[in-house]
C-alpha cells in the first residue's frame, strides 16, 4: 500500500483558495481534517477517502514528475520548467481556468532600441564585446529562459537566480534584465519595465495534472475517472440550460421538437437539457407561447 | 607502452606541469566563459546567486582557473591534467554523465599553423593505428572566415557580427540566408534618420531622441551605448545588408568539406576569392599538413561545421570516427585568461576522452 498523499494542492494564497473552491464546487467533492498547520488534509469522493497535502506549486510540478504523487494542481509554467515531459512524465486532466498568467522577458524601459528578441540578441553580443560579461537575466525559471533564449539566437546571458521580488533585480544593480510571471503586467510598468514584444515565453494557467511515473493504485485510478467524468459533465453542461414544461398544455409537435432539440431529457416528465443555441429557434417554434408554462434554469453538470 | 603513460611522458619531455583539478567549482567563471549553452549541461549544486558551485563542466576552464590560482604573476606556459568532466545529458533527468579526460594547454602560444597542427598530430598518434584508421580530424579557423569577410568588404558591424555568430554554425547559416537586414521597428527608423544627417549631427540627433525616450529610466546601459548601436544599425540598414553574391559566397564557403591539402583548390573550384593573407595562412597549413603521413586522406577542413564553446578564438579541432563519436578535440581561446582574471595572453589546447580507451590505459 502506497503511503504517499495522492493528492497536492497549492499551500498558500489565491491559488490554494481557488484549487479548493474548485475541487469542492466545480467538481463536488469534500475537503475535511486539515491539519492543524494546514498542510495536510483528505479529500472525500463518494465513498473514498484521500491523504492530501497542501506544497509549494514548484514542488507539486516537481513530485509528479517524479511519480511522489498521483495527482496535483499546479501552473503550467511549473510543469515545463521543472523538466517533465508531457505524455511521458505526467498528463494534464484538464485546465482550471484560474491562475492565468504569462511567462515573458522584461527590460528596462529605457532601452528604447529593444523592441524584439533579435534586438536582444544583438544587445547581449554588443554588451559581451562591450564589458566582457554576460547580460545578467534575473529569473526563477532557469530552463525555460534558457531554451527560449538560445532559440532566439540570444546567446551572451547568464541566468542569475531570483527568489523573489524579480522585477526588481534590474535597479537593485543585480541583473540587465528579467524574465517572470505577470498576469496584467501592472508590477512591470511600476518597476519601469517593458515586455519585449514576441518576449511571451508561455501563457500558463492552474491544470489538474496525474502523474505517469506512478502507477495508481485502483483507488486512485477511480478517483482519476471521477475527475474526469465530473470535468466532462461540467463541459457538456456548459452552454446549456434545463427546460422545464408542464407537459399537459405543451402541444405533441413542440414537444417532439423539444426532444430533437435537448442533448438530454426526461420527457415524461417534462425536463429536457438543451444548447442555449438552439433556444432562439424553440422561441421561434412557440414553445415558450403563453400558457405552455416553461421555465429555464442554468445547470452545472450533464451526463448524456 | 600505456597511453596515460606515453602521455605523461611526452608531457614532461616537453617540459609541461601537471596540474590537479578540483571535482566542484564556483559556477560563475563558467557561465561567463561559455554561457548558458554550456550552463544548460551543468551539473549545480547547492547555492545560490554568486556562490553557486556546480560539478566542473569543462577541463579547459577549469584548467586554466587551477593554473591561475597557482601561478603568481604570470600563468604562461604548458601544463598537462587528468580530470573529469559532468554534465546533465540533455534528454534525460537525474543522470549525471561523467567522462575522463586528459588535455594540455599551452598558454601564452600564439597562433602558428605548426603548433595547430602539432598538437592534432599528438593525439593522433598517441592512439594505435587501428584505432585511428576510421578516424578524421575535422579542423577549422575562424581567423580565415574573418580574411574572407574583410576581403568582401562588408561593413564594420556585419563582419562583427557574423565572427560574433561563427561558434554557432546553425545561427551563422540563418543570419547570412536572411541577408542581415534588420527589421522595421520605430528606432531603426530614427537611426536611418540620424544616418542621413552625417556622423556628427546624426550621433546629437540620436543623444537628444534617447535622452527624451529613455528619460530617468535607463538602468544596465548607457546612453552611449544605445546611441552606437542606433548609429551602427543605421548604417547596417543605409548599405542594404548582405547582398545576394555575397550571401552565395559565405554559404558556399560554409559548405566545405574538403582535406586541409586541397583547400585552395576546393576554393578555387567555387569561385571564392580570397587575399593575400587567407592566401598565406592556408599555405602555411598546407605546407604544415604535407608533413603529416596521414593528413591527405584523415585532416579535413570544414568551416563551422559544429557548435563549439563560446571562448573558441581562432583554429579548432575535433576527432570523429564513422558514428560520429568524437575522441579528441580543442583549439584557440585567446580571450580566455583576460576573461577568467588573468593577463590577456592567447592561448591553445585540447584534450581526449579516456573512457573510450580503457583496454589502452
Amino acid at each position: 500500500m502506497s503511503i504517499a498523499p495522492v493528492l497536492a494542492l497549492p499551500s498558500k494564497g489565491r491559488l490554494k483558495e481557488s484549487a479548493e473552491t474548485y475541487l469542492t464546487h466545480q467538481l463536488g467533492l469534500t475537503i475535511s481534517g486539515q491539519s492543524e498547520r494546514g498542510y495536510t488534509a483528505q479529500l472525500h469522493a463518494g465513498d473514498q477517502t484521500h491523504d492530501m497535502v497542501y506544497l509549494q506549486a514548484r514542488d507539486i510540478a516537481e513530485s509528479l514528475i517524479k511519480g511522489q504523487l498521483a495527482f496535483g494542481i499546479t501552473g503550467i509554467d511549473l510543469l515545463r520548467e521543472s523538466g517533465g515531459k508531457q505524455e511521458e512524465d505526467y498528463e494534464v486532466l484538464f485546465p482550471l481556468g484560474f491562475g492565468h498568467a504569462d511567462l515573458i522577458v522584461a527590460v528596462p524601459d529605457g532601452w528604447v532600441d529593444v523592441r524584439s528578441m533579435s534586438d536582444l540578441s544583438e544587445v547581449a553580443q554588443d554588451f559581451f564585446h562591450r564589458r566582457g560579461r554576460r547580460l545578467r537575466v534575473a529569473t526563477k525559471y532557469h530552463r525555460l529562459t534558457r531554451e527560449f533564449f538560445l532559440h532566439h539566437q540570444v546567446h551572451e546571458f547568464r541566468i542569475v537566480d531570483s527568489s523573489g521580488a524579480t522585477e526588481a533585480a534590474p535597479y537593485a544593480g543585480q541583473a540587465e534584465l528579467i524574465v517572470d510571471i505577470t498576469s496584467t503586467g501592472a508590477t512591470l510598468r511600476a518597476n519601469d519595465l517593458r515586455i519585449i514584444d514576441d518576449g511571451q515565453i508561455l501563457s500558463s494557467q492552474a491544470v489538474l495534472v496525474s502523474s505517469l511515473r506512478r502507477r495508481h493504485s485502483a483507488g486512485e485510478y477511480r478517483l482519476q475517472e471521477l475527475f474526469l467524468a465530473m470535468q466532462q459533465a461540467q463541459a457538456h453542461a456548459k452552454n446549456c440550460v434545463l427546460i422545464h414544461v408542464a407537459l399537459g398544455k405543451l402541444p405533441s409537435k413542440l414537444r417532439e421538437q423539444l426532444t430533437k432539440s435537448s442533448i438530454m431529457h426526461v420527457s415524461d416528465q417534462g425536463r429536457f437539457v438543451v444548447p442555449a443555441q438552439h433556444l432562439s429557434g424553440l422561441v421561434a417554434s412557440g414553445v415558450f407561447a403563453e400558457g405552455h408554462a416553461v421555465t429555464i434554469s442554468p445547470i452545472t453538470y450533464a451526463n448524456p | 607502452m600505456k597511453l596515460m603513460e606515453q602521455f605523461a611522458k611526452i608531457m614532461a619531455v616537453s617540459g609541461a606541469d601537471e596540474i590537479m583539478l578540483p571535482e566542484v567549482m564556483p559556477a560563475r567563471p563558467f557561465l561567463e566563459a561559455a554561457g548558458e549553452y554550456l550552463g544548460a549541461r551543468m551539473v549545480f549544486l547547492e547555492g545560490v546567486g554568486e556562490v553557486r558551485r556546480c560539478l566542473t563542466p569543462d577541463l579547459t576552464i577549469a584548467s586554466c582557473l587551477a593554473r591561475l590560482d597557482v601561478a603568481n604573476e604570470d600563468p604562461s606556459g604548458r601544463f598537462y591534467y587528468t580530470g573529469t568532466i559532468f554534465r546533465e545529458p540533455s534528454q534525460v533527468q537525474n543522470l549525471v554523465d561523467q567522462r575522463q579526460e586528459i588535455g594540455m594547454e599551452l598558454l601564452g602560444e600564439a597562433a602558428s599553423a605548426e603548433v595547430h597542427l602539432g598538437i592534432c598530430d599528438l593525439w593522433w598518434r598517441l592512439l594505435p593505428r587501428e584505432k585511428t584508421k576510421d578516424m578524421r580530424v575535422i579542423t577549422d579557423d575562424l581567423t580565415l572566415f574573418s580574411h574572407l569577410l574583410h576581403h568582401m568588404s562588408l561593413p564594420q558591424p556585419l563582419c562583427e557580427r557574423l565572427l560574433a555568430a561563427y561558434n554557432r554554425p546553425r545561427q551563422l547559416r540563418r543570419l547570412i540566408a536572411d541577408g542581415m537586414q534588420p527589421k522595421p521597428s520605430a528606432h531603426l527608423t530614427i537611426a536611418k534618420m540620424a544616418v542621413s544627417l552625417g556622423e556628427d549631427q546624426g550621433r546629437v540627433f540620436l543623444a537628444d531622441w534617447v535622452s527624451q525616450e529613455a528619460q530617468d529610466m535607463l538602468v544596465g546601459r548607457t546612453a552611449e551605448e544605445i546611441i552606437d548601436r542606433l548609429w551602427l544599425l543605421g548604417e547596417v540598414e543605409a548599405t542594404g545588408g548582405l547582398k545576394p553574391t555575397q550571401q552565395d559566397c559565405l554559404l558556399s564557403y560554409l559548405s566545405l568539406e574538403c582535406p586541409i591539402t586541397e583547400l585552395g583548390a576546393s576554393l578555387h573550384a567555387r569561385n571564392i576569392d580570397i587575399d593575400d593573407q587567407f592566401a598565406e595562412q592556408m599555405k602555411e597549413y598546407q605546407d604544415q599538413a604535407q608533413q603529416l603521413p596521414w593528413a591527405a586522406e584523415q585532416l579535413l577542413f570544414q568551416p563551422a561545421g559544429t557548435e563549439r564553446m563560446d571562448y573558441y578564438s581562432g583554429f579548432s579541432f575535433y576527432a570523429v570516427d564513422r558514428q560520429q563519436q568524437r575522441y579528441f578535440a580543442g583549439g584557440r581561446y585567446d580571450n580566455l585568461i583576460a576573461q577568467l582574471g588573468g593577463p590577456d595572453l592567447p592561448a591553445y589546447g585540447g584534450s581526449m576522452r579516456l573512457d573510450l580507451w580503457e583496454d589502452e590505459i
